[in-house]
């Protein structure tokens, strides 16, 4: 018999960080992964209570452990967050497509997150990071709801003080706050960039990728050029279950980042437009 | 071709009852259903079809993909799959098989599970005698003399069976009994091919469809038949379920005697619950959207992606469904 697909390896949590009152961030150990893009995926195993998919959230290059930014939202996500550091959850990958990081050398690139989309796209930041000078301009536009929902608040300032051009938004106010408000459709113009040839890369609910896609073409980015992370139910993450099958695509294969041009082939409601 | 006379095959079918697990068509309460045979005479081959396909001696409806032990920390995973021959499975079941292997054999992940039962099961399929009405299995080219999927294709004709080799394994079984078979004369081919004419002509549907228009079914459709077809749905789930080609699949996992235990079985896009996620969103929220999904999958999704159908015309699904929807209908349309 073959490599058995489904059943995961075990690894423990090393580290847990809260990032916002309902999301935590992973850390395991060992990485089991050979290597993996930023922008892929993996499954979670909770032994005795389900898996489910996730961003990696770490960065390629950190060959030790493997990070994953989880929010509280189902069976097996509440179950991670009751886990405690030593304890032992299953992990197999990486699956699916990440971000187009061939494509990116020597260009402007756009990072486009809200609220917890940001995390497959931290993979990226650090990812980029680790290469600097590789690169032309990095900008990074965020929002979340509230100040307190935005993610890696610790680590924005270090990614700023590495040459990423950071533009924060939040959608409410908080005592204290000094950046803009509005939905990150707002901050969209701010970063210049060469429009025609930079990458563009986003992720976040389906409602703001929506807008977004729409206000990026408005602002002059090249269709060819925007990407987006999309997510979907998965019990197996290898093309086989038929889950996050949409219109001859499966988002664990062909996803989960997808070109603009191959979204709008998508159906409606896996598409974001 | 090789001929196979009455009493030779009754011999064949006692030689492998005494060496092999033979799964056949076995009458209860008045279906017909595989089970493992003690003699051959517990097969009935008799049938125009068994009530429920064979899919699950391949893709059992539950079955346990790991178990791991914390304490020990031994991780057990089953192998699949008793070296058994199934006998008398009808073409259009046997053609399912080929959807599977495309499917599930796919690299660079192939499912070791369905793997590891596909090579040991010998799948001997039996021609069909008389095609039911809502058979359509011509139209896909899936029967109803010969399938896609099997190891060796029986036709009954006077005095015995045609035998076809399909596969090396077919061939190597053909020989182990070599001296039960003869070559096919000229008066058993001609009546294969009377029969061949016969059972085409006697095939209930005539629908011609075209691949180049199937393959485009997802943009052309228009929602009119499936909004119809989805306000009677009451999503039982039996399409799904009894469909040959089905294999979409859900995991469960738990913990049972010491062990953590995770199990894969048959899942249906027919339920809300198979693309719904935890924070609610779903993507395919309507049931018309699941029924486009159904049919767009096996009808232009699979074809696209394999150069086969996703549906062999075994009619299960329209003689089943409580609420009279048929596939038919979307080929005669839009086929």
């Amino acid at each position: 018999m073959g490599l058995n697909p489904y059943a995961p390896k075990p690894a423990r949590i090393v580290r847990i960080r809260d990032e916002t009152p309902d999301t935590k961030t992973f850390t395991l150990s060992p990485n089991c992964f050979e290597g993996f893009t930023p922008g892929q995926f993996a499954m979670l195993t909770v032994y005795g209570v389900g898996e489910a998919p996730f961003s990696i959230c770490s960065s390629p290059l950190n060959k030790d452990c493997l990070q994953f930014s989880i929010r509280r939202m189902g069976r097996v996500t509440r179950m991670i967050h009751e886990a405690r550091v030593g304890d032992e959850v299953g992990v197999r990958g990486p699956y699916g497509r990440g971000w187009p990081v061939d494509r990116m050398k020597g260009r402007d690139i756009l990072i486009v997150g809200g609220g917890i989309g940001l995390a497959p796209l931290r993979s990226l930041v650090l990812h980029l990071l680790e290469g600097r000078e590789n690169y032309g301009e990095i900008a990074v536009c965020y929002g979340a709801r509230t100040p307190s929902l935005l993610m890696y608040r610790d680590e924005l300032g270090e990614w700023a003080g590495r040459g990423v051009k950071l533009y924060l938004t939040v959608d409410v106010g908080e005592e204290g706050w000094e950046g803009s408000v509005g939905v990150v459709t707002t901050i969209l113009g701010k970063p210049e960039l060469d429009k025609a040839d930079a990458i563009v890369c986003t992720c976040g609910p389906p409602v703001m990728i929506r807008f977004v896609l729409r206000r990026l073409v408005e602002l002059g980015y090249s269709k060819e050029n925007i990407y987006a992370s999309l997510e979907s139910r998965m019990r197996c993450g290898i093309g086989k279950c038929g889950h996050c099958h949409f219109g001859g695509k499966h988002v664990c294969l062909d996803g989960p980042v997808f070109q603009y041009r191959e979204m709008t082939s998508l159906p409606k409601g896996i598409s974001p437009f | 071709m090789l001929f196979l006379d009455e009493d030779g095959f009754k011999r064949l079918l006692e030689q492998l009852v005494s060496n092999i697990r033979v799964i056949a068509p076995v009458e209860t309460d008045g279906y017909f259903e595989f089970k493992t045979i003690k003699h051959g005479g517990e097969a009935s081959l008799d049938y125009s079809n068994t009530r429920l396909p064979p899919k699950r001696f391949f893709l059992p409806q539950r079955e346990v993909v790991f178990k791991h032990d914390p304490k020990t920390r031994a991780l057990h995973e089953p192998m699949g799959g008793l070296e058994a021959v199934l006998l008398g499975v009808r073409p259009c079941d046997a053609s399912a098989l080929n959807i599977f292997d495309s499917v599930l054999l796919k690299p660079p992940n192939p499912d070791p599970f369905y793997e590891s039962r596909r090579r040991s099961i010998t799948v001997v399929s039996l021609s069909c005698a008389k095609p039911r009405e809502e058979c359509f299995c011509n139209v896909f080219e899936a029967g109803p003399i010969r399938g896609s999927g099997e190891d060796i294709t029986l036709t009954r004709i006077t005095g015995g069976f045609l035998v076809e080799a399909r596969s090396r394994r077919g061939q190597s079984l053909v020989e182990v009994s070599a001296s039960l078979f003869e070559e096919a004369g000229p008066e058993h081919l001609e009546e294969y091919g009377e029969l061949t004419c016969r059972l085409t002509r006697e095939m209930n549907s005539r629908i011609e469809i075209s691949r180049e228009r199937l393959v485009r079914l997802e943009a052309t459709l228009d929602e009119g038949f499936f909004q119809q077809a989805a306000q009677r749905c009451v999503e039982c789930s039996l399409c799904s379920f009894t469909c040959p080609v089905c294999y979409c699949f859900d995991t469960e996992d738990y913990f049972e005697k010491n062990a953590y235990v995770r199990t894969k079985g048959w899942d249906t896009c027919a339920s809300t619950l198979f693309t719904r996620m935890a924070s609610g969103l779903d993507p395919r929220v309507s049931r018309v959207d699941r029924f486009c999904h159904r049919f767009c999958h096996k009808l232009s999704r699979i074809p696209m992606a394999f150069n086969s159908f996703g549906c062999v015309g075994c009619g299960r699904c329209v003689s089943l469904c409580p609420v009279g929807v048929d596939i038919r209908e979307v080929l005669k349309r839009w086929g």
